[in-house]
């Protein structure tokens, strides 16, 4: 791992998409670690502290969904309370964009309304404005 | 027979015709007092006759919104005209019941006013829920469908971008029907989403700072392909502050990019789109022009209808499923906006949006209210 790669979790359960959402980040320059349930995610976050940003789908395989993922990662005493949370998924309800909102989480995106390639250019925007 | 005799059968049998009639029937007095009920007002509404007799439709209804029955009164008794909505009452057991309601002034030949009012209520109850049933059903199958189209959109995304090798002209032509068919399927799904989200009353208002030239600009973008194949002339105008303004996103998005994509589906090669924005005080003000096909005359009333396409515009483009303009409408509605066009045949037509800028983010849709008495308006 170099010093400038930026590492992106990913957390989606369709393979296919986790597939050209790795594929994507990988060639702008990120390094990928990808996961299809939250419990997944959360042992992937304990093991690499370094984690820069999380991409998360609503829908995940396993006993949790994103926003169940995010309550634990907001929680007040969390240590990933400062990772940028963007919310990719194609549930369309505002109810519930509003309320991964207010846990915290940056944007939502509606998938298939939005191209990779906007999505990841937002991203690299929200972590270079963060650094 | 005597006249009279024949006279008092005539009205025997009219008496015997609206007791016994299927649907719900009423008379009241000016002031909302029941003088007649039928055997099924009754049966709706779980009342007994003399329950029901000297009493107000208050008795079952009143749920709904105060505004709606100020129309009602202002329709039957100022305008002496029928007046036609949809009510949800309640039951003598509680029970909640829809309705379709009808209110006919009878007026005296001599004084042209009221003189009482006639009710006529159809229990629409079983029909409602089949109605929301496909709704609900709409809505499930298009986020089902979501899943596989991002599959494809952002699969092609990536062949198309070469990230994986360069495409012959013949690949990329293919990947290209590929991914231009999958974004008119998303937007066929969001269409359909949108319309049921609309008709569960799933919209939710918001308002937070939204940059209108970004939501120009990206519904340009989406359609980037036909403005270049019929070489359309964009044009785009924003006076001072009028593009960055606390609205909701998803309702200006939604306004915003049906009405572009009208205007470059709807304007032949070589025409011209023109964008304008301002704002005032309390309103902005979007309007989208175009020298397109324009909407015939006859049909303009229709324009807002769900699935209505205009018959000129059919042999141009084939797809389309009718529902832009009225997922538009709806969203103006519920922001509290206005929208209204001016059109002529093979000129062009023009869409003019007004948008308040401070609302009331809980506002919903005042739905139609039952029938009560003036003492009830308020």
């Amino acid at each position: 791992m170099t010093q400038s790669k930026k590492i992106v979790l990913v957390i989606e359960d369709e393979e296919p998409i986790l597939g050209v959402i790795a594929f994507k980040l990988k060639q702008e320059g990120f390094e990928v670690i990808t996961a299809r349930t939250a419990d997944q995610a959360l042992e992937y976050m304990e093991d690499i502290p370094n984690i820069d940003f999380i991409w998360l789908d609503h829908y995940l395989e396993g006993d949790r969904n994103g926003l169940e993922f995010v309550e634990v990662v907001k929680r007040p005493d969390s240590n990933w309370r400062s990772v940028p949370i963007f919310l990719i998924s194609n549930t369309s309800y505002p109810e519930k964009h509003q309320a991964y909102i207010s846990l915290g989480v940056e944007r939502y995106y509606t998938k298939s309304n939005h191209s990779l390639a906007a999505v990841v250019k937002d991203l690299k925007h929200e972590l270079n404005g963060d650094s | 027979m005597s006249p009279y005799d024949v006279a008092a059968d005539d009205l025997h049998l009219f008496k015997q015709a609206v007791d016994s009639a299927y649907d719900h029937i009423v008379i009241t007095d000016l002031h909302g007092t029941i003088i007649y009920a039928n055997k099924a007002a009754c049966q709706t509404t779980g009342y007994a006759l003399h329950e029901i007799i000297g009493n107000t439709p208050r008795l079952w209804g009143g749920l709904m919104e105060p505004a709606y029955y100020k129309k009602m009164w202002t329709t039957i008794k100022e305008k002496k005209l029928p007046f036609i909505g949809e009510v949800t009452n309640m039951r003598k057991d509680g029970n909640l019941y829809t309705a379709e309601v009808r209110i006919s002034p009878m007026i005296d030949k001599a004084t042209k006013e009221p003189m009482y009012f006639v009710g006529i209520e159809r229990d629409i109850t079983d029909k409602k829920e089949s109605d929301m049933i496909k709704t609900e059903f709409v809505s499930l199958a298009s986020h089902q469908l979501r899943t596989p189209l991002s599959t494809l959109n952002w699969y092609s995304e990536i062949l198309l971008g070469g990230d994986l090798g360069g495409l012959n002209d013949s690949q990329s032509q293919y990947i290209n029907e590929i991914y231009d068919a999958t974004r008119r399927m998303i937007g066929t799904v969001n269409d359909l989403l949108n319309m049921s989200r609309i008709e569960l009353g799933k919209i939710r208002i918001e308002s937070q700072m939204t940059d209108i030239r970004e939501i120009v600009q990206g519904a340009l973008a989406d359609n980037g392909k036909a403005v270049t194949q019929k070489k359309l002339t964009i044009k785009t105008k924003y006076t001072k502050g009028s593009y960055k303004i606390a609205i909701d996103p998803q309702a200006i998005g939604v306004i915003i990019t049906n009405l572009i994509a009208n205007a470059i589906k709807y304007t032949p090669p070589s025409g011209t789109i023109t964008i304008t924005t301002s704002k005032d005080d309390l309103h902005v003000n979007l309007i989208v022009e175009d020298n397109g096909y324009g909407i015939p005359k006859l049909q303009q009333r229709q324009i807002f209808s769900k699935f209505f396409r205009a018959d000129n515009i059919k042999p141009h483009a084939t797809a389309g499923t009718g529902l832009g303009l009225y997922i538009t409408k709806a969203f103006v509605e519920f922001v509290q906006g206005t929208i209204r066009f001016e059109s002529t045949e093979n000129k062009g037509t023009t869409f003019y949006v007004r948008l308040p800028l401070t609302y009331n983010t809980k506002h919903r849709v005042v739905k139609p209210t039952a029938w009560i008495g003036p003492h009830d308006t308020k």
